[in-house]
Formats: structure tokens, sequence, C-alpha cells
């Protein structure tokens, strides 16, 4: 009896020893919290100091998660899995496998709501609310931040929840056009203020026998996500819906606006002339403005000889642009044109600020993640805390300006001068309250997609394409509907 | 093979590359300070014209264009923007590194100075 109760102890005491620590998140057994941590691009690299083989280093974010280690006691360690240049749909599945692999980061980047009908984010409404005890004096969190940041899709859910916190802001649109100069001023040209202008500045390019612009490197199939059609074209004609869309006049228009007026055809091309002048609007996109063969071609080594005109590209590759091989012509940059009332009727007559970007929106946001920090109310503390750390404005400005071509998204946080030269011309005010809808789900926007593509390629008819463009907006629609608790 | 090499290296030694001025000396650790480094590179005395000079700040800061061709004098003159001091990065002096990229002719070997510039703390008001 005694032996066998000597065993039980020892096996009593084996099993104490190998008790399971918490999801991914961190919550070591020796009571030291440990935070998995996803900052996107902004994690820290491996290598601390510049070669030509490996000339970007990024140590901000280490040094404040040291220093919050010091003040703290929680450890911070990176979320090195995460493939950070992928798309959508490499992130997605990321995501999936952390969270079923119980290795889920306590803190991630995922363009703010992306995944929101997933179950993935920490409601932060009421913890925006409190005091962020790491800046002397405040009182209120969200205070320290412009306050139609927290209006924003990125910030928001459809539910109207802040599930994300803005930690950098985009440096004016968060996409524009990077432009040969030495081309422009043999053809004189002036940088394209609107779509029509841009429009015309290609084929004027492509007519002298260089490349009128380029894609994004990674748009490699026909989309209504392409940046002009979405930040451009669809906002503008958007807009002047307004009166329709935003029912409860706030402003701004919420996704269950947006999903109310699907279902009531507002964004139907079978039942409106505007809505028909969106998609004529966006092909002209892809039959007037993108060169032949675009889809295979890569413009990389065109552009770095001096041959084509305008590449498209995202704000935040400015800094590295400025640092590629030696090229023997000026390269100037501009924001995304502004579709006005120069190409359509349905569109609003576009405004710019004087110089300096107006509104920008956020970059880095970063959520907490549930999957990671349900089940353990400590883990979520440090969570918060490290989010509060983080955005101290001093810790804002040590990033964004080792970064490049990012502004702080908080106030009084700084940003890397090399962009003033940037910010000396007329930026859009564009439109952050309202867009044009796709699918509302990724299956629904790829179908979307598809579906555009043949259309533009003549291979749909109009009625067809328009069909589709109801059926699947319908479709997306009532899903994101049901996934979020809204009303279709 | 080694050989080769070896040939590279040699020619990368008769390549010489010298500051001829950092303005202001003493710059301000500020983002919004700017300072010329003006560098010159020679071959057996002469001025070598037309080659790639690529600039590192290895220590925080950015170069405003890291690659600056040489021109008939030989001189590069690059822009160097200090961060801005703060807690957790007081100003500090910082290592620039400057390599030739032209300099070689099979391996890449590449002619290198470095050299450094003294941040110092900007004056901050009174509380």
């Amino acid at each position: 009896m005694k032996t066998k109760k000597n065993i039980f102890a020892i096996f009593f005491a084996v099993i104490m020893c190998f008790a399971v620590v918490g999801c991914g998140g961190g919550g070591k057994d020796d009571g030291e919290i440990e935070l998995l941590v996803d900052l996107h691009g902004w994690m820290p690299t491996i290598n601390t100091t510049p070669t030509l083989e490996n000339p970007k280093v990024i140590r901000a974010s280490a040094l404040i998660a040291d220093a919050f280690y010091e003040e703290t006691g929680i450890k911070v360690k990176w979320a090195r899995s995460k493939p950070v240049g992928g798309l959508e749909a490499e992130l997605s599945e990321w995501f999936s496998i952390q969270v079923s692999g119980n290795s889920c980061p306590a803190i991630a980047f995922s363009w703010g709501t992306r995944f929101q009908d997933r179950e993935y984010y920490m409601d932060l409404t009421d913890i925006v609310k409190e005091p962020n005890e790491f800046v002397e004096g405040n009182e209120k969190w969200s205070d320290m931040f412009e306050d139609y940041l927290w209006e924003d899709g990125t910030i928001i859910n459809a539910a109207d929840r802040v599930v994300a916190v803005p930690i950098s802001l985009y440096a004016g649109t968060s996409t524009g056009y990077f432009y040969n100069k030495d081309i422009f001023s043999e053809l004189t040209l002036s940088v394209p203020k609107t779509f029509e202008e841009y429009v015309a500045s290609a084929k004027k390019i492509n007519d002298a026998g260089y490349v009128g612009s380029a894609p994004w490197g990674y748009f490699k199939k026909y989309t209504l996500g392409a940046w002009i059609i979405e930040q451009s074209i669809g906002p503008s004609i958007a807009y002047q819906l307004m009166d329709v869309l935003d029912t409860d006049e706030d402003g701004r228009v919420s996704t269950q606006e947006k999903i109310t007026a699907v279902k009531n055809n507002v964004f139907s091309p079978n039942h409106h002339d505007y809505a028909k002048e969106m998609y004529r609007q966006a092909k002209r996109y892809y039959t007037e403005v993108l060169p032949d063969g675009w889809l295979s071609t890569d413009y990389m080594n065109s552009w770095d000889t001096g041959k084509v005109g305008m590449k498209e590209e995202g704000v935040w590759a400015m800094y590295d642009q400025m640092n590629q091989p030696a090229i023997d012509y000026e390269v100037g940059i501009f924001p995304i044109p502004q579709f006005s009332i120069d190409s359509s009727e349905f569109a609003t007559q576009a405004e710019y600020t004087e110089k300096g970007p107006y509104n920008p929106r956020p970059d880095l946001a970063l959520n907490i993640m549930k999957p990671a920090v349900k089940d353990n109310p400590k883990l979520m503390a440090a969570a918060v805390k490290f989010l509060k750390y983080l955005t101290i404005p001093e810790n804002i400005t040590l990033m964004c300006e080792e970064q490049g071509a990012a502004l702080g998204a908080v106030k009084g946080s700084g940003y890397n001068s090399i962009l003033d030269e940037y910010f000396d011309q007329p930026f859009p005010k564009a439109f952050s309250n309202v867009s044009w809808p796709a699918g509302f789900t990724s299956g629904k926007n790829d179908s979307l997609d598809r579906s555009f593509g043949l259309w533009v390629l003549d291979s749909k008819t109009d009625k067809a394409f328009y069909d589709d463009v109801d059926k699947y907006m319908k479709e997306g629609a009532a899903e994101l509907a049901g996934k979020m608790g809204l009303t279709y | 093979m080694g050989g080769i090499y070896g040939y590279d290296y040699v020619r990368s030694r008769s390549f010489h590359m010298e500051v001829v001025a950092v303005s202001p000396e003493k710059p301000v650790a500020s983002t919004k300070e700017r300072v010329t480094v003006t560098v010159k590179l020679t071959r057996r005395g002469q001025a070598v014209e037309g080659h790639t000079l690529y600039a590192l700040a290895l220590d925080g800061g950015t170069m405003r264009g890291n690659r600056i061709v040489t021109d008939g004098d030989g001189i590069a003159v690059f822009t160097y923007v200090p961060y801005t001091s703060s807690r957790l990065m007081p100003a500090m002096p910082v290592r620039i590194e400057v390599s030739d990229e032209s300099n070689s002719v099979f391996f890449e070997v590449n002619a290198k100075l470095l050299l450094t510039v003294d941040l110092q703390e900007p004056e901050r008001s009174g509380a």
C-alpha cells in the first residue's frame, strides 16, 4: 500500500512539473509574463547594424520592448514566423494556423479590421477611455489621438466597436505614384491632380514610346481593389450619395448603412446610371491606362533604366525607393489623383490642401487578439500595457523616424523630416467617411473580381456583369451581416 | 578563383577615400538637422570620376539618398539626417560607412571609409 502511495505521489509530482502554459501570448509558469507580439514590418530585424547586403535595420521596437521589460518585468517576444510581405490570403492562412495551433500572438497587425468576421479581436472601446499611465497627465488614452481616427474603418469594426489602436499613419494618402521628372519635363507634363489628368498623362507618355503608368508590382489580376478604383473613383461617386447612405446623419457611412444600401439596390448598376458609371470608369483604368501585357510584366528594370513615366507604389516604400541603385534621372512622388468632375458628372469635385496631408489614415494599427488572451486576464492586461507604452509620443517618434515614410498616430509625435519635401505640395482631401463597396467578404471579393476581369476583357456582357455585381454584393453583405450581428 | 579574388582585393586597396568635410561638425541630434558629408575618391593620387559610392548610417539616422556618383573631382556629397534624441536613443557619435561599389572587376571587394559624426543633445527649453 505504501509503495502504491509512493508511486502515486511521484507520478503526481511529475505531472505538476509539466504544467501546461497558456496559449501563444505567453504566461510562463515561473510567474513572468511573456507577450508574443506581431508588429508586422515594424518588428526588429535580426541584424542590428546595416550592411551593404542588408541595409534595412529596425531597432526602435527592440529598444522600446527592452525598456518596457525594465519598467514592467513583462517580456516581449516577436512573432517572427509571420510572412510580413504576404497579401491577405497568406496572412489569413498564417493567422488560422496560429489560432488553431495555440500560438496566436497577443498583439498583432491585420490591417485593423480585415478579419473582423472571425472573432479575432478584443473589444477595446472601454479600454481606450482609460488613462495611459505612461504619459504624465493623461486622463484618457484616446485623447492622445485625433478624433477622426476613432471613426476609421481600420480602427472600429462593423459594429462600431474599437478593435485596433493606431500606431502610425500613412504619409498623406496611403498610395501614390513615383514619377520620372525627366520624362515629365521632356513631354511638358505637370503632376496630375485628377484621374482624368492622370489618364491623359499616361496616354501621352505611352505615345512617346515609354511606359505611361506601371501598376504596383503585387497587383497581378483585374481587381476592383486596385488603389485608383478603391481610393479615388469609388469614394468620389459614393460621396454624392451621402444623403441616401448616411441615414443616422453622423457624417460617415457605417458598415450597417452600407449593407442596408446594398439591399436597397443603392449601389446596383442594374438600377442606377451612377453605378454603371463607377464600373465604366474602373474599366477605363485597365483599358486606357495600363499598357498591353501588364499582367505578365515586371517593370522594375524599365523603371530603373528610365523607361517608365509613372509607377504606382505604396507611400510606405518611399524611403526604400529613395535608396535604390543609382539612377540617372530625378524621381518625384505625387499622391493618388482624385476622381473629379472632369471625368464624370457623377463625381465629386476634388479638393486639395494648400500643402501637406489631410487626415492621414492609419498605417500600423494593432489588435489585441482574442484567441490569445480570452482566458488569460493577466495576459490581456499585459497586452494593454504594452500598447500604452508603445504609444508614448517619444516612442512613436523613434519608430516613425526609423521607418522613414510614416507619420506618428499620436499627437505630439514626430516623423522623419525627409518627408518634408514630399509634403511641400497640395494633397487631396480624400474621402475617409464613405467608400464604394465590393463583395464584403474575401470570397465574394474574389468572385466579383473574376467577373470584373471577364467584363474588362469583353468576355462578359454589361448585363451579365451587372447581374454579378448585384448578386455578389448582396450575398457578401448578407454573409458579413450574419457574422457581425448586423441587419440585412 | 583565389587569384581572381586577390586581384580585386589588391585593386580595392588602390582606391582611397577621404573625408573632405562634415558640416556642421557637431550637429544636433534632430531629424530637422542636415549634415553634409563630402567625400573624395582618388586612385594613385588622381581623382576618380563616375564611381558609385554607397553610404550607410550604422548607428541611426537616415542617409538622404544612399548612392552618389563621384564627379570629375572625385567628389561625392552625401546628406545625413540625424535621428531625434530621446530617452531610449540619446545623442551619441554615429558611424557612417562609405563603400565604393564600382572599384571591383570580378569579385565585389569594396574600398571603404568609416567616419564618425558627433551628434549633440539639442538644447531643451526649461520646464
